[in-house]
């Protein structure tokens, strides 16, 4: 210990190398991160298409969001729909299969298998599942087919605005199962086995076990899991780009899809900063929320 | 037989769901490979048979040949590879001096990062394509920006928004913490440089986090679509991988034969370096907890 405080004293106050250290960090975040999000803001209040200078239109991009143009609240129904079938089912499942794998001495290859389509660019795969939902040659239907469904009544998948949505969660939910299944893991590990010994000499069914013991003490990482997949919900993008371009009849347009289209396809970079400050205020709620509701766990 | 089953029922009900999701969480790849490997008549028959029938490799010599797959993939590992190296360079340098240097304003900096990590990256999306864009002397800008296209359409658009991100700092900095500070004063009393200390007692002992870093950025680059595709003119020589193949999908959206093979030609180095460094891959989803 005394060495230690030796060590201590002989050591200048302050490191003027420190500053050269962090200096190429904070010099890529003033200019890619801080100027990004002041400009931001200030473009949000303007009309601006890139070639000549932004004229200042108050509030005007934010009242047209909110009135005229229904299509940014559409996109939000559209990813809440996505919400509604990810979320349930990445927490069900991978709670599930966590709990199943617990303690099996194959746990490991299981997971290895569950975690390869996360692997995957979500560019491939949406290239795979163009395969798969293919209402003609695609596996899905091979299957429904197979299981007797007739002809008529085969679903569209993402050519019909009814499923549309429905089959982009469904690709989404395979890709990012197996990461949640490891999150799910690490978590069971983490519960005592005396609370699981003390239950099962009680005879508890595996059943009971797991909604009355396992669920209610995997609380904080099934908020982890909800807050982290609706974040990554409101910005849906590559696979609605790869595989509906937002279509058919706009039901799988996303807020970011919305704010792309307005600002390379439209050049509206003024309303396109205006939707995307409404994006970030929504997903800061969530991530405050997230961090409240996860605290005691860590 | 019966006796045992009784003794064992729940294991075998488990082994059974287990199997069939994984059986589940296989097929579209099984399918990825066994479509990019038959002729395209026979993708074109229904029903389509579910096993390897006559094999040929006719797609990837097509899309070698035709969709100049090489040149894509070499823009995808010089991407890849140099956001990893600055990331690993000045992520670990400013780490480094966040959690074991002192110098005045450091946690004021650190923290004003730190809640940099909560805007998602569609903010600041816009301003840095015009950033990119307006580039002081770049592509034949002037000083002012002026004049030109900036960085757009060049390996340095694409790799200069995350060539440095607060997230390898943050992530890195966690671990330089956790190393005794005395370790350095040794190096600090015998004469050596700040870098010195830095490069070769410290860096050494946290060459886990490193390789835990490496794979988070691989995996953010080698799958980066939305950026690039802003950044790059439609077919530029610049193209990744996943840009080409979006942009093969558009132009071909039924040629499903090209497209498995392209998608499992990118897939291909992801899954090896799964298979090399399967522990640091599931570090990597266990830290984003933290």
């Amino acid at each position: 210990m005394n060495h230690q405080n030796v060590a201590k004293m002989k050591r200048p106050k302050s490191n003027k190398a420190g500053y050269i250290f962090i200096a190429p960090a904070v010099l890529f975040f003033l200019v890619f991160t801080a100027i990004p999000i002041v400009v931001a803001v200030y473009l949000s209040f303007t009309r601006y298409g890139v070639f000549d200078a932004p004229r200042w239109i108050g509030l005007r991009n934010y009242i047209n969001i909110f009135t005229v143009d229904p299509v940014f609240l559409q996109s939000f129904r559209n990813v809440s729909v996505y919400v509604a079938i990810v979320v349930p089912s990445v927490v069900l499942i991978s709670m599930v299969v966590a709990f199943m794998l617990n303690n099996r001495k194959d746990a490991k290859v299981f997971r290895s298998i569950y975690y390869l389509p996360a692997l995957l660019s979500i560019i491939a795969a949406s290239a795979v599942w163009r395969f798969m939902f293919d209402p003609t040659y695609g596996t899905l239907n091979q299957i429904l087919r197979l299981l007797g469904m007739q002809s008529q009544n085969l679903p569209q998948w993402i050519y019909h605005p009814s499923t549309a949505m429905a089959s982009i969660a469904l690709m989404s939910l395979w890709m990012i199962l197996g990461i949640n299944i490891v999150i799910y893991s690490a978590a069971v590990r983490g519960i005592p086995k005396e609370v699981v010994e003390a239950a099962e000499i009680d005879g508890a069914s595996s059943m009971n076990m797991f909604w009355r013991i396992i669920f209610p003490l995997l609380r904080p990482t099934t908020f982890f899991v909800m807050t982290m997949t609706i974040i990554g919900s409101f910005q849906l993008y590559d696979q609605i780009y790869a595989l509906t371009s937002g279509g058919p009849a706009g039901s799988t347009t996303t807020p970011v899809f919305l704010i792309y289209m307005n600002a390379f396809d439209s050049f509206n970079m003024g309303y396109a900063s205006a939707q995307s400050v409404i994006l970030f205020i929504v997903i800061i709620v969530f991530t405050l929320l997230s961090q409240r509701l996860t605290r005691d766990d860590y | 037989m019966k006796q045992w089953f009784m003794k064992h029922w729940r294991f075998v009900i488990t082994s059974l769901v287990l199997i069939v999701f994984a059986a589940l969480m296989i097929l579209p790849i099984y399918w990825q490979i066994l479509i990019s490997v038959r002729e395209t008549d026979a993708i074109n028959q229904v029903p389509a048979p579910w096993f390897f029938t006559e094999i040929t490799f006719d797609h990837f010599r097509r899309v070698f040949e035709r969709v100049r797959v090489m040149r894509y993939l070499w823009n995808t590992i010089v991407i890849t590879g140099l956001v990893i190296i600055t990331n690993l360079t000045f992520g670990s340098l400013a780490a480094y001096a966040f959690a074991k240097l002192r110098f005045r304003f450091r946690d004021g900096i650190f923290k004003v990062l730190l809640l940099s990590l909560m805007i998602p990256g569609v903010v600041t999306m816009l301003p840095a394509y015009l950033v990119i864009l307006r580039f002081p002397f770049a592509g034949g800008n002037n000083l002012f920006g002026q004049g030109g296209s900036g960085f757009l359409n060049s390996y340095a658009g694409i790799i200069l928004p995350g060539a440095i991100t607060v997230f390898s700092v943050f992530f890195l900095r966690q671990f330089f913490k956790t190393i005794p500070d005395d370790i350095g004063e040794a190096a600090r009393i015998d004469g050596a440089s700040e870098f010195r200390v830095f490069a070769s007692v410290y860096l050494p002992l946290v060459k886990p986090a490193l390789i835990t870093l490496t794979i988070f950025t691989f995996q953010g680059a080698w799958n980066a679509f939305l950026w690039p595709n802003i950044i790059l003119t439609p077919g530029s020589e610049r193209s990744p991988l996943t840009v080409a193949l979006q942009q093969f999908v558009a132009e071909n959206p039924v040629a499903y034969g090209p497209m498995m093979a392209i998608s499992l030609i990118m897939s291909i180095f992801p899954f090896i370096l799964f298979i090399i460094a399967q522990r640091y891959f599931m570090r990597s989803v266990v830290t984003t907890m933290r």
